[in-house]
């Protein structure tokens, strides 16, 4: 029975999420009030409460987990971002020249926003009482984003500055200059599909590498492969679904009208149902995904030589995102503190550390303090990347 | 004398090793860890984290080291014994206060659904009467271009038609006192169908087939009343504007913008929408009601051109022209049937962008 004797002190250490759906609607529920109330200011300080509420419940070896970031710091960053936001939205509506330019300037800063966004999460997270960290590399984040930058901008300029624009015949001139572009321009965007998981698992090798705790370093050791079959099998269980799905849902709606006749009623019903019997395929390859990512992503982390595990089940999570889904509109959102936390439950339940002994050494690092603003820039812009 | 401990685990802040560990305080405002050699210090030299549910307390002390316990009762005991304040204390006690919680759903309800209802079309009337026409004018810039391109072709009306319709559509133009330069545009309209839009910038768009529906002249003018209404209220823009405050709105409430809560978020905010253009439609008929009145045209022939539009899409009307009768007998024949059928409105009244036909056929109808 007792086989570990021969294997050196491995400890597998599971996650633990104690939070509880009652209690962190309280907190959300008063949030919001607050919220409101203060025309949004309070807002930073709703962000941190939840933060903290999520961190403090999540539990590993018995200690939880802290964050640590001031509001006021977040409430800054808050600012010059909903600014930079406002700017962005409106001036689309003034010039469209105004609105490419804020959003080249948007793109230029994508990587360098990342590099902060990661530095202000991490170092404000702790556990044990020593911090997280994040190496902000600037360089590499600029590196590791040019090659796709440069194809993604190569080809929209050449497709909206080159081609004729207009539905009018092409001049002498404009033909000939169509014929300088290499035809290999055209198969640009075939690549897009072709590199993306290789983008994304460089990507997340830089930002898990450059992660620590104390004066641990993060590494990831898994290749791009385990990206690549991902998308791959998600790709083909979507076509092969989605057809069987056709059929049905077609077959469904056909006989719906062939029943109540053609009115544009009963016709609107039908498209109305058929689009409610997509959704749970839609919700299954988001599920699907998100299950395969995250396991893919924290299976292979490693800090010296500690092993981080991740097993959570698709049918699971899918499960979980349709009575999420189902519980918040019926409640008419007053549910989503309740998916909130069964969420978090089940990813912890499912979330292990193999340490290879007390995880006691490690040293806190120097403290810097963070700007706020790479991270709510981010997240006014969406620009999440699930890690 | 000393207190009664409070059992948590202990970090130095040097190490992350982990220690059990008990604090102790004294009457006296010193705070301390048992069985160790550090030597207790004053409660005004810690920082104690606010109590956030049963999430644990973390008592932080001068030199770094960091105690941390679940027992939360213990840890309020301390704090109201030594004296110790807890700033965001209050919220704790309205996050556990079952009638505080309560009250604020309900303050959280109305706020929400007043602004949805009353804030936000106030809000973007305000704006977009402020915001200057040039805004109007690039954000209708290339709609109609891009229509032509992909729906529609140009108009089959003969050249005398379209400058008598013209010049009935002008005679309104100066009536209405707008800074925005009005112009109208004929199209054949394709899979559009007989449709009448406003495009942001003054274009109003009428089809062949919509005008081809219209047996008088009246009706047409009409139509054009209640498009001019459209662009008078620069309902586009404020289209735009309510749409970005929902989705402000959405933020703070959801307090994030993930792909998760976006399936969820995408309903209610399409049925709000719905709501609001539903609301823009009444004013525009309010607009060409009042102006029909001024310009001595009954308003029974707005009336009319609704009915005509309704009934174009029954079975009377498709089985009629199908037999290569005259589109004006059809149209005759499928809007009195229109009378019989009332029934599949129900439904199409929850989300479609109009508000049911009937109400607004039945507003024009109230007046002679």
């Amino acid at each position: 029975m007792n086989n570990t004797v021969a294997v050196a002190q491995d400890r597998i250490l599971p996650f633990e999420f104690r939070g509880k759906a009652r209690e962190y609607f309280s907190i959300w529920i008063v949030n919001i009030a607050l919220t409101i109330v203060t025309l949004g200011v309070y807002s930073a300080w709703a962000k941190v409460r939840t933060n903290q509420y999520f961190y403090g419940n999540t539990f590993l070896d018995d200690a939880s987990f802290r964050y640590l970031a001031s509001p006021v710091q977040i409430l800054k960053g808050r600012i010059i971002a909903f600014v930079l936001f406002l700017a962005y939205y409106f001036s689309g509506l003034i010039s469209t020249t105004a609105s490419v330019i804020t959003l080249a300037v948007l793109m230029l800063l994508f990587p360098a926003l990342l590099v902060m966004s990661m530095a202000f999460k991490l170092r404000n997270s702790a556990w044990k009482n020593v911090r997280f960290d994040f190496n902000k590399d600037f360089k590499k984040a600029y590196l590791l984003f040019t090659l796709p930058a440069l194809l993604v901008g190569g080809y929209v300029a050449v497709t909206f500055l080159m081609l004729p624009t207009s539905g009018q015949p092409m001049t002498e001139a404009e033909a000939q200059q169509l014929q300088n572009i290499p035809m290999a321009v055209f198969f640009i965007p075939l690549l897009f599909p072709i590199l993306f998981p290789l983008f994304e698992y460089l990507v997340v090798r830089f930002l898990v590498s450059q992660s620590r705790y104390g004066d641990g370093v993060f590494d990831f050791h898994a290749g791009a492969g385990g990206f690549y079959s991902m998308y791959m099998l998600a790709g083909l269980v979507f076509a092969v679904v989605g057809i069987i799905y056709g059929l049905v849902v077609g077959g469904l709606s056909a006989g719906l009208i062939a029943m109540l006749g053609e009115e544009s009623a009963a016709g609107f019903l039908g498209m109305l149902i058929s689009l409610l019997m997509m959704l749970p395929l839609y919700l299954w390859i988001f599920a699907y995904i998100n299950t395969k990512k995250t396991n893919l992503i924290y299976s292979n982390i490693r800090i010296d030589g500690h092993e981080l595990g991740s097993e959570l089940k698709v049918m699971e999570m899918f499960k979980l995102y349709v009575t999420n889904t189902l519980g918040i509109l019926l409640s008419l959102g007053l549910l989503m503190p309740w998916a909130k936390v069964r969420t978090a439950r089940y990813r912890a339940s499912r979330t292990r550390l193999t340490a290879m002994d007390d995880m006691n050494d490690y040293v806190n690092a120097q403290r810097q303090r963070q700007s706020a603003f790479g991270e709510e820039m981010g997240e006014m812009f969406d620009m999440d990347l699930g890690f | 004398m000393q207190e009664a401990d409070i059992q948590g685990l202990f970090f130095d802040g040097q190490t992350s090793t982990k220690h059990q560990a008990a604090l102790f305080y004294r009457d006296d405002g010193q705070v301390g860890i048992t069985a160790s050699d550090r030597s207790p210090v004053p409660v005004e030299s810690l920082r104690i984290s606010s109590r956030i549910g049963n999430t644990p307390r973390y008592i932080e002390f001068p030199d770094g080291s960091q105690f941390e316990t679940t027992d939360n009762d213990a840890v309020d005991r301390l704090c109201q014994r030594l004296g110790y304040r807890d700033r965001q204390g209050f919220i704790h006690a309205l996050e556990s206060n079952k009638r505080y919680v309560f009250a604020t759903l309900l303050i959280v309800i109305a706020a929400v659904w007043g602004f949805v209802q009353y804030g936000v079309p106030a809000m973007s009337r305000e704006i977009a009467l402020l915001m200057p026409d040039t805004v109007s004018e690039t954000m209708g810039e290339g709609v109609l271009d891009f229509l032509d391109e992909q729906f529609m072709e140009p108009s089959a009306l003969s050249e005398p038609r379209q400058a008598e319709l013209r010049a009935l559509f002008n005679r309104f133009a100066d009536q209405v006192d707008d800074g925005m330069p009005l112009r109208v545009e004929f199209r054949d309209g394709g899979p559009m169908a007989a449709n009448a839009f406003a495009l942001p910038d003054g274009t109003i768009v009428f089809t062949d087939q919509l005008i081809e529906l219209a047996s008088d002249d009246r009706e047409i003018a009409s139509v054009m009343l209640h498009e001019i209404g459209h662009v008078y209220y620069r309902h586009s823009l404020r289209s735009a504007i309510q749409q970005f405050s929902l989705a402000m709105l959405v933020m703070l409430v959801t307090g994030d913008v993930s792909a998760s809560s976006s399936v969820i978020t995408a309903l209610p905010v399409v049925l709000v929408q719905s709501g609001y253009s539903r609301n823009m439609e009444w004013e525009a008929d309010g607009f060409a009601l009042h102006y029909m009145q001024q310009l001595d045209i009954p308003p029974e022939y707005f009336a009319r051109m609704m009915e005509k539009l309704e009934a174009r899409y029954s079975d009377v009307y498709a089985d009629c022209v199908d037999g290569n009768n005259q589109v004006v007998e059809c149209m005759d024949r499928a809007v009195a049937s229109l009378e019989q059928n009332r029934g599949g409105d129900i439904v199409e009244s929850y989300l479609s962008t109009h508000p049911l036909s009937r109400e607004r056929i039945e507003r024009f109808r109230q007046f002679p």
